[in-house]
Protein backbone atom coordinates (compact mmCIF):
# COMPACT_ATOMS: atom_id res chain seq x y z
CA UNK A 1 0.00 0.00 0.00
CA UNK A 2 2.46 2.59 1.11
CA UNK A 3 6.41 2.70 0.74
CA UNK A 4 7.14 5.80 2.76
CA UNK A 5 4.67 6.71 4.78
CA UNK A 6 3.53 5.05 8.00
CA UNK A 7 -0.01 3.12 7.67
CA UNK A 8 -1.78 5.09 9.79
CA UNK A 9 -0.49 8.31 8.49
CA UNK A 10 -1.01 7.00 4.69
CA UNK A 11 -4.87 6.39 5.98
CA UNK A 12 -4.93 10.00 7.66
CA UNK A 13 -4.23 11.56 4.37
CA UNK A 14 -6.34 9.40 1.86
CA UNK A 15 -9.36 10.12 4.03
CA UNK A 16 -9.15 13.28 5.34
CA UNK A 17 -11.86 15.60 4.51
CA UNK A 18 -11.41 19.45 4.14
CA UNK A 19 -11.43 20.47 8.02
CA UNK A 20 -9.25 17.66 8.87
CA UNK A 21 -6.13 18.86 6.18
CA UNK A 22 -5.40 21.07 8.37
CA UNK A 23 -4.16 18.27 10.99
CA UNK A 24 -1.74 17.16 8.09
CA UNK A 25 1.85 17.69 7.61
CA UNK A 26 2.83 19.12 4.32
CA UNK A 27 6.01 16.67 4.24
CA UNK A 28 3.55 13.80 4.46
CA UNK A 29 1.59 15.02 1.83
CA UNK A 30 4.61 15.35 -0.36
CA UNK A 31 5.41 11.61 0.80
CA UNK A 32 2.16 10.77 0.02
CA UNK A 33 2.34 11.66 -3.91
CA UNK A 34 5.65 9.08 -4.18
CA UNK A 35 3.67 6.69 -2.01
CA UNK A 36 1.62 5.78 -5.23
CA UNK A 37 4.41 5.79 -7.47
CA UNK A 38 6.14 2.46 -7.75
CA UNK A 39 2.85 0.53 -8.42
CA UNK A 40 1.13 3.07 -10.35
CA UNK A 41 -2.43 3.11 -9.94
CA UNK A 42 -5.18 2.58 -13.04
CA UNK A 43 -7.03 5.34 -14.29
CA UNK A 44 -9.95 4.47 -13.00
CA UNK A 45 -8.46 3.87 -9.41
CA UNK A 46 -7.28 7.13 -9.51
CA UNK A 47 -11.27 8.54 -10.99
CA UNK A 48 -12.59 6.76 -7.75
CA UNK A 49 -9.84 8.30 -4.94
CA UNK A 50 -10.96 11.80 -6.73
CA UNK A 51 -14.80 11.03 -6.00
CA UNK A 52 -13.23 10.74 -2.40
CA UNK A 53 -11.03 13.31 -1.90
CA UNK A 54 -12.43 16.42 -3.77
CA UNK A 55 -13.33 19.07 -1.98
CA UNK A 56 -15.66 22.26 -1.77
CA UNK A 57 -13.57 25.44 -2.28
CA UNK A 58 -15.94 27.54 -1.27
CA UNK A 59 -16.21 25.81 2.02
CA UNK A 60 -12.74 28.11 3.06
CA UNK A 61 -12.97 30.97 5.10
CA UNK A 62 -10.19 33.33 4.31
CA UNK A 63 -11.32 35.60 7.16
CA UNK A 64 -8.49 34.87 9.71
CA UNK A 65 -6.01 35.03 6.31
CA UNK A 66 -7.04 38.19 5.78
CA UNK A 67 -6.45 39.05 9.42
CA UNK A 68 -3.06 37.06 9.36
CA UNK A 69 -2.15 39.36 6.24
CA UNK A 70 -2.78 42.57 6.85
CA UNK A 71 -1.48 42.44 10.54
CA UNK A 72 0.49 39.86 11.54
CA UNK A 73 2.99 39.13 8.54
CA UNK A 74 5.86 41.42 7.34
CA UNK A 75 6.28 43.13 4.56
CA UNK A 76 9.30 40.77 3.17
CA UNK A 77 7.62 37.91 4.32
CA UNK A 78 4.28 39.39 1.89
CA UNK A 79 7.04 39.98 -0.66
CA UNK A 80 8.29 36.81 -0.59
CA UNK A 81 5.36 35.17 -0.46
CA UNK A 82 3.90 36.74 -3.18
CA UNK A 83 6.84 36.03 -5.44
CA UNK A 84 6.17 32.49 -5.17
CA UNK A 85 2.36 32.01 -4.92
CA UNK A 86 1.70 33.97 -7.65
CA UNK A 87 3.41 31.48 -10.21
CA UNK A 88 0.71 28.95 -8.71
CA UNK A 89 -1.97 31.70 -9.36
CA UNK A 90 -1.11 31.72 -12.87
CA UNK A 91 0.11 28.25 -13.43
CA UNK A 92 -3.31 26.37 -12.26
CA UNK A 93 -4.88 28.70 -14.88
CA UNK A 94 -2.14 27.51 -17.69
CA UNK A 95 -2.87 23.70 -17.00
CA UNK A 96 -6.56 24.14 -16.64
CA UNK A 97 -6.80 25.51 -20.07
CA UNK A 98 -4.26 23.33 -21.88
CA UNK A 99 -5.43 19.98 -20.59
CA UNK A 100 -8.77 19.37 -22.03
CA UNK A 101 -6.81 19.31 -25.46
CA UNK A 102 -4.82 16.17 -24.17
CA UNK A 103 -8.05 14.23 -23.54
CA UNK A 104 -8.44 13.86 -26.97
CA UNK A 105 -5.90 11.50 -27.61
CA UNK A 106 -6.34 8.93 -24.13
CA UNK A 107 -8.00 6.06 -23.89
CA UNK A 108 -11.62 5.60 -22.25
CA UNK A 109 -10.49 5.12 -18.82
CA UNK A 110 -7.89 7.92 -19.09
CA UNK A 111 -10.49 10.53 -20.93
CA UNK A 112 -12.16 9.68 -17.22
CA UNK A 113 -9.43 10.50 -15.08
CA UNK A 114 -8.66 13.63 -17.17
CA UNK A 115 -11.71 14.94 -16.42
CA UNK A 116 -11.68 15.14 -12.86
CA UNK A 117 -8.29 16.48 -13.43
CA UNK A 118 -9.57 19.01 -15.64
CA UNK A 119 -12.51 19.70 -12.79
CA UNK A 120 -9.59 19.77 -10.28
CA UNK A 121 -7.56 22.68 -12.10
CA UNK A 122 -10.28 24.34 -12.52
CA UNK A 123 -10.82 24.48 -8.78
CA UNK A 124 -7.65 25.37 -7.84
CA UNK A 125 -7.79 28.35 -9.69
CA UNK A 126 -10.92 29.47 -7.76
CA UNK A 127 -9.14 28.40 -4.74
CA UNK A 128 -5.84 31.09 -5.81
CA UNK A 129 -8.56 34.17 -7.33
CA UNK A 130 -9.95 33.46 -3.93
CA UNK A 131 -7.14 33.44 -2.02
CA UNK A 132 -5.98 37.00 -4.02
CA UNK A 133 -9.15 38.65 -3.87
CA UNK A 134 -10.05 38.10 -0.25
CA UNK A 135 -6.82 37.76 1.36
CA UNK A 136 -4.32 40.03 -0.99
CA UNK A 137 -6.75 42.19 -1.82
CA UNK A 138 -7.08 42.44 -5.72
CA UNK A 139 -9.94 43.76 -7.32
CA UNK A 140 -11.53 42.15 -10.53
CA UNK A 141 -13.07 39.16 -11.99
CA UNK A 142 -11.01 36.14 -12.82
CA UNK A 143 -8.95 37.20 -15.26
CA UNK A 144 -8.50 40.45 -13.25
CA UNK A 145 -7.01 39.04 -10.71
CA UNK A 146 -4.37 36.84 -13.06
CA UNK A 147 -3.57 40.25 -14.45
CA UNK A 148 -3.15 42.05 -11.38
CA UNK A 149 -0.83 39.54 -10.02
CA UNK A 150 1.39 39.25 -12.94
CA UNK A 151 3.77 41.86 -12.13
CA UNK A 152 5.24 39.68 -9.54
CA UNK A 153 5.31 36.54 -11.28
CA UNK A 154 9.42 35.79 -13.01
CA UNK A 155 9.56 36.16 -16.86
CA UNK A 156 10.95 32.35 -16.63
CA UNK A 157 7.55 31.52 -15.83
CA UNK A 158 6.84 31.42 -20.10
CA UNK A 159 9.62 28.91 -20.78
CA UNK A 160 7.55 25.76 -19.03
CA UNK A 161 4.31 27.48 -19.57
CA UNK A 162 4.50 28.80 -22.79
CA UNK A 163 6.00 25.56 -24.09
CA UNK A 164 2.85 23.81 -22.76
CA UNK A 165 0.85 26.41 -24.49
CA UNK A 166 2.59 25.39 -27.89
CA UNK A 167 2.19 22.25 -27.26
CA UNK A 168 -1.16 21.64 -26.34
CA UNK A 169 -1.35 23.50 -30.04
CA UNK A 170 0.77 20.72 -31.39
CA UNK A 171 -1.68 18.40 -29.89
CA UNK A 172 -4.17 20.18 -31.22
CA UNK A 173 -3.51 19.73 -34.84
CA UNK A 174 -2.40 16.35 -34.51
CA UNK A 175 -4.25 15.04 -30.70
CA UNK A 176 -3.33 11.21 -31.99
CA UNK A 177 0.51 12.01 -32.20
CA UNK A 178 2.00 9.41 -29.06
CA UNK A 179 5.35 11.25 -29.73
CA UNK A 180 3.87 14.76 -28.90
CA UNK A 181 1.52 13.29 -26.20
CA UNK A 182 4.55 12.15 -24.62
CA UNK A 183 6.23 15.41 -24.92
CA UNK A 184 3.37 16.73 -23.64
CA UNK A 185 3.12 14.46 -20.80
CA UNK A 186 6.93 14.97 -19.58
CA UNK A 187 6.37 18.91 -19.38
CA UNK A 188 2.99 18.90 -17.61
CA UNK A 189 2.68 15.78 -15.44
CA UNK A 190 6.51 15.25 -14.66
CA UNK A 191 8.18 18.74 -14.75
CA UNK A 192 5.07 21.74 -13.99
CA UNK A 193 3.02 18.91 -11.45
CA UNK A 194 5.95 16.63 -10.82
CA UNK A 195 8.78 19.05 -9.76
CA UNK A 196 8.41 22.04 -9.65
CA UNK A 197 4.55 21.94 -8.06
CA UNK A 198 5.51 19.78 -5.17
CA UNK A 199 8.59 21.60 -4.15
CA UNK A 200 7.52 24.80 -3.99
CA UNK A 201 4.50 24.17 -2.36
CA UNK A 202 6.81 23.15 0.42
CA UNK A 203 8.01 26.36 0.82
CA UNK A 204 4.85 28.63 1.46
CA UNK A 205 2.62 25.91 3.43
CA UNK A 206 5.68 25.33 4.99
CA UNK A 207 6.27 28.88 6.25
CA UNK A 208 2.44 28.63 6.80
CA UNK A 209 2.56 26.21 9.13
CA UNK A 210 5.78 27.10 10.98
CA UNK A 211 4.24 30.62 11.86
CA UNK A 212 0.67 29.07 12.60
CA UNK A 213 -0.76 31.93 9.68
CA UNK A 214 -3.05 31.66 7.00
CA UNK A 215 -5.11 28.71 7.93
CA UNK A 216 -7.62 28.49 4.72
CA UNK A 217 -4.80 28.75 2.56
CA UNK A 218 -2.82 25.95 4.14
CA UNK A 219 -5.83 23.78 4.07
CA UNK A 220 -6.94 24.64 0.36
CA UNK A 221 -3.21 24.39 -1.09
CA UNK A 222 -2.41 20.89 0.94
CA UNK A 223 -5.40 19.84 -0.30
CA UNK A 224 -4.50 20.57 -3.42
CA UNK A 225 -1.14 18.80 -3.08
CA UNK A 226 -3.30 15.67 -2.68
CA UNK A 227 -5.00 16.47 -5.97
CA UNK A 228 -1.73 16.90 -7.40
CA UNK A 229 -0.58 13.12 -5.85
CA UNK A 230 -3.27 11.79 -8.41
CA UNK A 231 -2.29 13.77 -11.38
CA UNK A 232 1.77 12.87 -10.74
CA UNK A 233 0.69 9.38 -10.47
CA UNK A 234 -1.94 9.49 -13.17
CA UNK A 235 0.66 11.64 -15.86
CA UNK A 236 3.51 9.34 -14.67
CA UNK A 237 1.74 6.08 -15.79
CA UNK A 238 0.91 7.77 -18.87
CA UNK A 239 4.86 7.94 -19.34
CA UNK A 240 5.69 4.63 -17.65
CA UNK A 241 3.17 2.54 -20.35
CA UNK A 242 4.06 4.86 -23.40
CA UNK A 243 7.78 3.85 -22.44
CA UNK A 244 6.44 0.08 -21.77
CA UNK A 245 5.01 -0.09 -25.32
CA UNK A 246 8.17 1.99 -27.16
CA UNK A 247 11.26 1.94 -25.61
CA UNK A 248 11.80 4.83 -27.88
CA UNK A 249 9.50 7.26 -26.45
CA UNK A 250 12.62 7.57 -23.95
CA UNK A 251 13.87 9.85 -26.23
CA UNK A 252 11.20 12.28 -26.14
CA UNK A 253 11.03 12.57 -22.83
CA UNK A 254 14.95 13.52 -22.47
CA UNK A 255 14.81 15.84 -25.30
CA UNK A 256 12.05 17.46 -23.52
CA UNK A 257 13.74 17.61 -20.68
CA UNK A 258 16.69 18.59 -21.94
CA UNK A 259 14.59 21.68 -23.46
CA UNK A 260 12.98 22.34 -20.05
CA UNK A 261 16.40 22.25 -18.05
CA UNK A 262 18.15 24.59 -20.46
CA UNK A 263 14.88 27.18 -19.94
CA UNK A 264 15.97 26.58 -15.95
CA UNK A 265 19.01 27.13 -15.98
CA UNK A 266 18.48 31.09 -15.70
CA UNK A 267 16.15 33.45 -14.05
CA UNK A 268 14.91 36.95 -14.21
CA UNK A 269 14.61 37.90 -10.75
CA UNK A 270 15.92 37.39 -7.69
CA UNK A 271 13.39 35.91 -4.79
CA UNK A 272 14.60 36.14 -0.89
CA UNK A 273 13.68 32.53 0.26
CA UNK A 274 14.79 33.63 3.69
CA UNK A 275 11.61 35.56 4.76
CA UNK A 276 9.72 32.51 4.95
CA UNK A 277 12.53 30.44 6.41
CA UNK A 278 14.04 28.91 3.53
CA UNK A 279 17.64 29.31 1.07
CA UNK A 280 17.79 29.45 -2.74
CA UNK A 281 20.17 26.69 -1.89
CA UNK A 282 17.36 24.37 -0.06
CA UNK A 283 14.63 24.93 -2.70
CA UNK A 284 17.58 23.75 -5.40
CA UNK A 285 18.22 20.78 -3.51
CA UNK A 286 13.88 20.39 -3.56
CA UNK A 287 13.73 20.81 -7.28
CA UNK A 288 16.05 18.04 -7.98
CA UNK A 289 15.13 15.78 -5.37
CA UNK A 290 11.84 15.93 -6.50
CA UNK A 291 13.07 15.21 -10.33
CA UNK A 292 15.28 12.51 -8.95
CA UNK A 293 12.28 10.80 -6.91
CA UNK A 294 10.48 10.72 -9.90
CA UNK A 295 12.66 9.49 -12.51
CA UNK A 296 13.81 6.83 -10.02
CA UNK A 297 10.72 5.57 -9.18
CA UNK A 298 9.28 4.35 -12.50
CA UNK A 299 12.35 3.42 -13.55
CA UNK A 300 13.53 6.08 -16.54
CA UNK A 301 17.69 5.99 -16.24
CA UNK A 302 18.73 9.59 -17.03
CA UNK A 303 21.48 10.08 -19.57
CA UNK A 304 24.74 11.96 -18.22
CA UNK A 305 24.46 15.21 -19.73
CA UNK A 306 21.13 15.71 -18.54
CA UNK A 307 21.84 14.48 -14.83
CA UNK A 308 24.64 17.78 -15.39
CA UNK A 309 21.81 19.95 -16.26
CA UNK A 310 20.10 19.16 -13.34
CA UNK A 311 22.38 20.14 -11.23
CA UNK A 312 22.38 23.92 -13.15
CA UNK A 313 18.88 24.68 -12.62
CA UNK A 314 17.81 27.64 -10.72
CA UNK A 315 14.55 27.51 -8.72
CA UNK A 316 11.56 28.69 -11.15
CA UNK A 317 8.80 29.30 -8.78
CA UNK A 318 5.63 28.27 -10.08
CA UNK A 319 3.49 25.42 -10.42
CA UNK A 320 -0.25 23.55 -11.92
CA UNK B 1 5.83 57.17 -38.01
CA UNK B 2 6.14 53.95 -40.51
CA UNK B 3 2.64 51.61 -41.07
CA UNK B 4 2.90 48.29 -39.87
CA UNK B 5 4.78 45.35 -42.20
CA UNK B 6 6.49 48.10 -44.27
CA UNK B 7 10.21 47.95 -45.46
CA UNK B 8 10.39 51.47 -43.12
CA UNK B 9 9.05 49.75 -40.21
CA UNK B 10 11.42 46.20 -40.93
CA UNK B 11 14.27 48.42 -40.86
CA UNK B 12 13.13 50.12 -37.76
CA UNK B 13 12.94 46.89 -35.96
CA UNK B 14 16.29 45.40 -37.51
CA UNK B 15 17.95 48.31 -35.66
CA UNK B 16 15.87 48.13 -32.47
CA UNK B 17 16.39 43.99 -32.65
CA UNK B 18 20.38 44.90 -32.48
CA UNK B 19 20.09 47.87 -30.16
CA UNK B 20 18.31 45.60 -27.70
CA UNK B 21 15.76 46.78 -24.77
CA UNK B 22 16.69 49.89 -23.05
CA UNK B 23 19.16 50.48 -20.25
CA UNK B 24 15.58 51.08 -17.71
CA UNK B 25 14.35 48.09 -18.56
CA UNK B 26 17.08 45.35 -18.79
CA UNK B 27 18.03 46.84 -15.31
CA UNK B 28 14.81 45.71 -13.87
CA UNK B 29 16.31 41.84 -14.52
CA UNK B 30 19.18 40.18 -13.62
CA UNK B 31 22.44 39.78 -15.29
CA UNK B 32 22.53 36.08 -16.00
CA UNK B 33 19.03 36.60 -17.81
CA UNK B 34 20.35 38.64 -19.95
CA UNK B 35 23.63 36.33 -20.39
CA UNK B 36 21.07 33.16 -21.42
CA UNK B 37 19.56 35.32 -23.93
CA UNK B 38 23.37 36.55 -25.63
CA UNK B 39 24.29 32.80 -25.73
CA UNK B 40 21.09 31.67 -27.39
CA UNK B 41 21.08 34.72 -29.65
CA UNK B 42 24.93 34.34 -30.74
CA UNK B 43 23.95 30.84 -31.38
CA UNK B 44 21.36 31.31 -33.70
CA UNK B 45 21.79 30.89 -37.19
CA UNK B 46 18.81 31.15 -38.72
CA UNK B 47 15.69 33.31 -39.26
CA UNK B 48 12.04 34.09 -37.40
CA UNK B 49 9.13 35.40 -39.40
CA UNK B 50 6.22 36.96 -38.18
CA UNK B 51 3.03 36.45 -39.98
CA UNK B 52 -1.08 37.86 -39.43
CA UNK B 53 -2.71 35.48 -39.53
CA UNK B 54 -6.19 35.87 -41.61
CA UNK B 55 -9.67 34.93 -39.05
CA UNK B 56 -8.91 31.41 -37.35
CA UNK B 57 -7.36 29.12 -40.19
CA UNK B 58 -3.84 28.82 -39.61
CA UNK B 59 -3.25 28.51 -42.90
CA UNK B 60 -4.07 31.49 -43.67
CA UNK B 61 -1.87 34.38 -43.41
CA UNK B 62 -2.21 37.76 -44.63
CA UNK B 63 -0.34 39.15 -48.06
CA UNK B 64 2.66 40.30 -46.22
CA UNK B 65 5.15 38.95 -43.25
CA UNK B 66 8.28 40.21 -41.72
CA UNK B 67 11.27 38.36 -42.14
CA UNK B 68 14.05 38.41 -39.84
CA UNK B 69 17.87 36.47 -40.44
CA UNK B 70 20.29 36.38 -37.66
CA UNK B 71 23.79 35.35 -37.91
CA UNK B 72 26.65 35.73 -35.50
CA UNK B 73 24.15 37.61 -32.61
CA UNK B 74 22.92 40.41 -35.05
CA UNK B 75 19.85 40.79 -37.16
CA UNK B 76 21.32 40.51 -40.34
CA UNK B 77 18.31 41.53 -42.58
CA UNK B 78 14.89 42.76 -42.30
CA UNK B 79 12.39 42.53 -45.32
CA UNK B 80 8.73 42.11 -45.79
CA UNK B 81 7.83 39.03 -47.70
CA UNK B 82 5.18 37.35 -49.22
CA UNK B 83 3.66 34.29 -47.25
CA UNK B 84 5.36 31.80 -48.87
CA UNK B 85 8.72 33.51 -48.19
CA UNK B 86 7.97 33.55 -44.84
CA UNK B 87 7.20 29.65 -44.63
CA UNK B 88 11.10 29.53 -45.47
CA UNK B 89 12.20 30.75 -42.11
CA UNK B 90 13.52 28.66 -39.21
CA UNK B 91 10.39 29.63 -37.02
CA UNK B 92 7.72 31.44 -38.41
CA UNK B 93 5.13 32.88 -35.29
CA UNK B 94 1.70 34.11 -36.32
CA UNK B 95 -1.30 35.75 -35.16
CA UNK B 96 -4.36 38.00 -35.84
CA UNK B 97 -3.48 41.83 -36.12
CA UNK B 98 -5.09 42.35 -32.26
CA UNK B 99 -1.95 40.57 -31.26
CA UNK B 100 0.60 42.87 -33.02
CA UNK B 101 -1.60 45.63 -31.85
CA UNK B 102 -1.60 44.64 -28.20
CA UNK B 103 2.07 43.87 -28.65
CA UNK B 104 2.32 47.63 -29.67
CA UNK B 105 0.28 49.26 -27.25
CA UNK B 106 2.74 47.19 -24.04
CA UNK B 107 0.94 44.17 -23.41
CA UNK B 108 3.69 41.65 -22.14
CA UNK B 109 5.08 39.82 -24.28
CA UNK B 110 5.56 36.68 -22.13
CA UNK B 111 1.71 36.68 -22.29
CA UNK B 112 1.48 37.21 -26.06
CA UNK B 113 3.64 33.39 -25.89
CA UNK B 114 1.73 31.92 -23.16
CA UNK B 115 -1.91 32.83 -23.93
CA UNK B 116 -1.26 31.65 -27.58
CA UNK B 117 -1.75 35.23 -28.81
CA UNK B 118 0.80 34.26 -31.73
CA UNK B 119 1.53 30.60 -32.45
CA UNK B 120 4.65 28.58 -33.49
CA UNK B 121 3.03 27.84 -37.13
CA UNK B 122 6.34 26.47 -38.17
CA UNK B 123 9.58 25.04 -36.58
CA UNK B 124 11.08 23.08 -34.41
CA UNK B 125 8.57 23.56 -31.05
CA UNK B 126 11.71 22.09 -28.54
CA UNK B 127 14.31 24.06 -31.04
CA UNK B 128 12.24 27.48 -30.23
CA UNK B 129 12.18 26.93 -26.95
CA UNK B 130 16.10 26.69 -26.17
CA UNK B 131 15.80 30.10 -27.48
CA UNK B 132 12.46 31.31 -26.05
CA UNK B 133 13.45 34.00 -23.29
CA UNK B 134 15.35 35.28 -26.58
CA UNK B 135 12.58 35.33 -28.94
CA UNK B 136 10.43 36.85 -26.14
CA UNK B 137 12.56 39.69 -25.57
CA UNK B 138 12.73 40.01 -28.91
CA UNK B 139 8.79 40.49 -29.42
CA UNK B 140 9.28 42.98 -26.78
CA UNK B 141 11.41 44.89 -28.31
CA UNK B 142 9.72 44.92 -31.78
CA UNK B 143 6.82 46.31 -29.44
CA UNK B 144 8.50 49.18 -28.84
CA UNK B 145 8.72 50.13 -32.16
CA UNK B 146 6.74 52.87 -33.01
CA UNK B 147 3.94 52.00 -36.15
CA UNK B 148 0.86 52.81 -37.65
CA UNK B 149 -1.69 49.84 -37.99
CA UNK B 150 -4.17 50.39 -41.13
CA UNK B 151 -7.35 50.19 -40.74
CA UNK B 152 -8.80 46.18 -41.85
CA UNK B 153 -9.75 46.05 -45.04
CA UNK B 154 -13.70 45.25 -44.24
CA UNK B 155 -14.63 41.97 -46.32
Amino acid sequence: MTDTLAPDTFRLVEDAQLRGILDIHIDDMLEYVHSGLRDLPGYLELYDRYLRQRWNVNELDFTRDRTDWTEAMTEDERASFLAIASGFHHGERQVEIELPIFMVGCDEDHKIFISSQIEDEARHVVFFDRFYREVVGLEGDIMGTLDASYQWISETFVGPFGLLAYQAEELRRNPFDERARVRYATNYFLWIEGVLALAVMKITLGYARRRGFLPAYYTGFTATARDEARHVQGGMRFLRDAVDRDPTMLNEIFDTLRTILLMSSTTSRLVYFEPLGLTRDAVLEMLITQLNRKLVTVGFDLPDDIRGMVQMISPQLAGG
Amino acid sequence: MPAFMTPEWAEAVRDAVNRGPDPDYRAGKLEEYWSWIDNARQGFEGSVALAVRAGHDPEALQDRALLLRFSGGTCTEAAIVAPDAARDATFVLAGDRDAYVDLAAGYEAGKVVMYRRLLLEQGHLLAFFNRVYFFVEMLAVIGTVPTEFPEPALT
